[in-house]
Formats: C-alpha cells, sequence, structure tokens
C-alpha cells in the first residue's frame, strides 16, 4: 500500500527540478494537494472519526450502518469514492472548531482545482514551490491536530 | 451583544498617524483604552508600527468604529488592527452578494464576511503587502452543488509567499470573534495576480 506522503515527495522532487515545464509544475500542486488530503482523511478516521460519522450522517441524511462505518475504518475505496470527502473533511474541522486549519485545507482545494482545470491560469515553477512548500508545512500542523 | 455590557468606541488615526480612542462604557469605566489613547498620545512615531493590534481585554462586547466607520462587533480578546480607514479596501461581486443574501440570517452572515475581508485587507496594508481583497465564491469544479464564500486574497507573485508566511497570524486575526455559524461557511484563500 502506498503512503500518503510519498505524494508529497514526488511533488518536492519535481519542483527541485530546474526548468520544469508547466504541466510537470501543475502536477506537483496537484499530488502535493492530495497527499495533503490523505493524510487529512487518515488522521481524522483515527482520531476524530465519531466527527467524521456525524457530519458524513448530517449529510446522508440517515445513519450509516455498521458495514458501512466498518468500511469507513478500513478505507474502503468503494465507500470512499461515494463520499465527498474533500468537501466534508474542511466541515469536519470547522466543527471542531478549527477554521484556521479549515480554511487553509479549502485554500489548497481551490489550488489543486486550479491546477487541473484553469488552463488559462499560468502556473510557473516558482507558484509550485510555494504551494508545496506551504502544503508540506502544513501536513505537520495536521498531523498534530 | 449583551446590553449591560456593550460599549460604544471610535479608534480614530489622524493623518499624522496619532491614534485617538474615545470610549463611553455603559457598565464600567473605560480604563483600557484611556491607558491605550496615553501610550499612543506619548508616542513621537509618526508612523504606525507594523504590528500594533488593540486587544480588547476590558470590552465584553463592543461595536468598533473606524474614523465613524461602524466596521463590526469585537469582543473580549478580540484583535483589533488600526489602520487608515482609507486604506481599507476590498470589493464583492455580485454573485457572492446575491448568493450570501440568500443564506439563512443573510444580515449577520454578510456583515460578518465583510469585517473579515476589512481586517484582511488592513492586516495587509499594516504589513506593506498591497492585496486585492474580494469577497467571491468558492466553487468547486468536481461538486456542482459545492459552493460558499470566501474572501480572495490577491497579491503580487513576489509577495505570495511572504503572504503564505502570514496566513495563519491573517486568519487568526481575521477570524477573532467571528461566530462559528459563519465560519462554518467561509474560507480564504491566497492568490497571485
Amino acid at each position: 500500500m502506498i503512503t500518503p506522503d510519498r505524494f508529497l515527495l514526488l511533488a518536492k522532487r519535481m519542483v527541485s527540478n530546474p526548468g520544469i515545464p508547466e504541466e510537470e509544475a501543475r502536477s506537483a500542486i496537484s499530488r502535493a494537494y492530495y497527499s495533503l488530503y490523505h493524510e487529512t482523511l487518515q488522521l481524522v478516521i483515527k482520531k476524530y472519526s465519531l466527527d467524521l460519522i456525524r457530519e458524513i450522517e448530517r449529510q446522508y441524511g440517515r445513519q450509516l450502518t455498521i458495514q458501512e462505518r466498518a468500511k469507513l475504518n478500513s478505507l474502503d475505496p468503494d465507500f470512499l469514492c461515494r463520499i465527498n470527502f474533500h468537501r466534508i473533511l474542511p466541515v469536519v474541522m470547522r466543527n471542531m472548531q478549527k477554521p484556521i486549519i479549515a480554511s487553509k485545507f479549502m485554500n489548497f482545494r481551490e489550488k489543486r482545482n486550479q491546477a487541473d482545470y484553469d488552463l488559462k491560469l499560468t502556473t510557473a515553477q516558482s507558484d509550485a514551490i510555494t504551494i508545496v512548500t506551504n502544503i508540506d508545512k502544513f501536513v505537520v500542523v495536521v498531523k498534530t491536530m | 451583544m449583551s446590553a449591560t455590557s456593550q460599549m460604544l468606541f471610535d479608534l480614530n488615526i489622524d493623518s499624522e498617524a496619532n491614534v485617538l480612542v474615545e470610549g463611553t462604557r455603559l457598565n464600567g469605566a473605560t480604563n483600557h483604552f484611556q491607558r491605550l489613547t496615553e501610550m499612543f498620545k506619548a508616542r513621537e512615531e509618526k508612523e504606525i508600527p507594523n504590528n500594533i493590534f488593540f486587544e480588547t481585554q476590558s470590552t465584553p462586547t463592543g461595536t468598533v468604529k473606524l474614523q465613524g466607520l461602524s466596521i463590526g462587533v469585537a469582543t473580549k480578546g478580540d484583535l483589533m488592527l488600526p489602520t487608515l480607514s482609507d486604506t481599507l479596501k476590498f470589493e464583492i461581486t455580485n454573485t457572492a452578494d446575491t448568493f450570501i443574501v440568500h443564506q439563512k440570517s443573510a444580515v449577520k452572515y454578510k456583515k460578518e464576511i465583510l469585517l473579515v475581508a476589512k481586517r484582511i485587507s488592513s492586516f495587509l496594508t499594516a504589513r506593506k503587502i498591497p492585496a486585492d481583497v474580494c469577497v467571491d465564491l468558492f466553487t468547486d469544479p468536481e461538486y456542482s452543488d459545492w459552493v460558499e464564500p470566501k474572501v480572495e486574497i490577491r497579491v503580487s507573485k513576489d509577495q505570495v509567499s511572504e503572504t503564505y508566511d502570514l496566513f495563519d497570524e491573517l486568519l487568526t486575526c481575521a477570524f477573532s470573534g467571528i461566530t462559528q455559524k459563519t465560519l462554518k461557511r467561509l474560507s480564504v484563500t491566497i492568490d497571485s495576480r
């Protein structure tokens, strides 16, 4: 099984090469965000599963079954794909009265969306370095949450 | 706002950066603000240091005005950054405005979002980081129903990294005293111009 930090290592490796093309700069931002996403998801499932389940149930409008809870805890990919954790994770952080962490997470989500969808935007290597570096620092903060 | 602990005070900064604090508290004295006034009057510097905040230690709740312009509510422990009001610049897009006014408790929601935007503008101005601050909407291309207001900060390319370094401090200042209800539906983003 691959671990989330490998995505971040790849992103850092990509931006450390001089003169990378824009597509690599964009890919680095995307990889870094997904590293943050998976680190956060794993941490929340491990330490704040009740908060997470409460928010999923609120958005679903029903209680999760025992089987669904088991799938969540085991990071079952089919189950995870059915839930928009990108949106739920910052909501859980906000519910935990951590609006700064939630806002920073949302900021990096937007950077990833820009990197993957906004083709008109010019993404320079320096932009990617700034974002990857800050996601790297942010992951450390999230891990101590 | 509690009726017994309300306080109305003005933070005024004149063209020479002298800070004038005037307060009339309905329930108790305004010693803290008197001290602040004296402290600033005693200063010889004509330029406001970048890192000065007013901490409203003695104010349970109060309405804050900058040069006569009401900028919102301060609560105990709130951090207020004194800034010339004419440097407070931010915009709100029509789509964001329309979205916000159709939400529950729209008046308070909008007021708090605008306060966050003003604080961000104020914070960055004090740090000498020219920025365009705009209240807009966060939308996600992968989830069409994911829409919420955001305060977008646009700075020059060479100051993006510096702004990120201040991100925690900026958000702490901007979110101080803002209700959990508003913070559940608001984010702040940094972009380059």
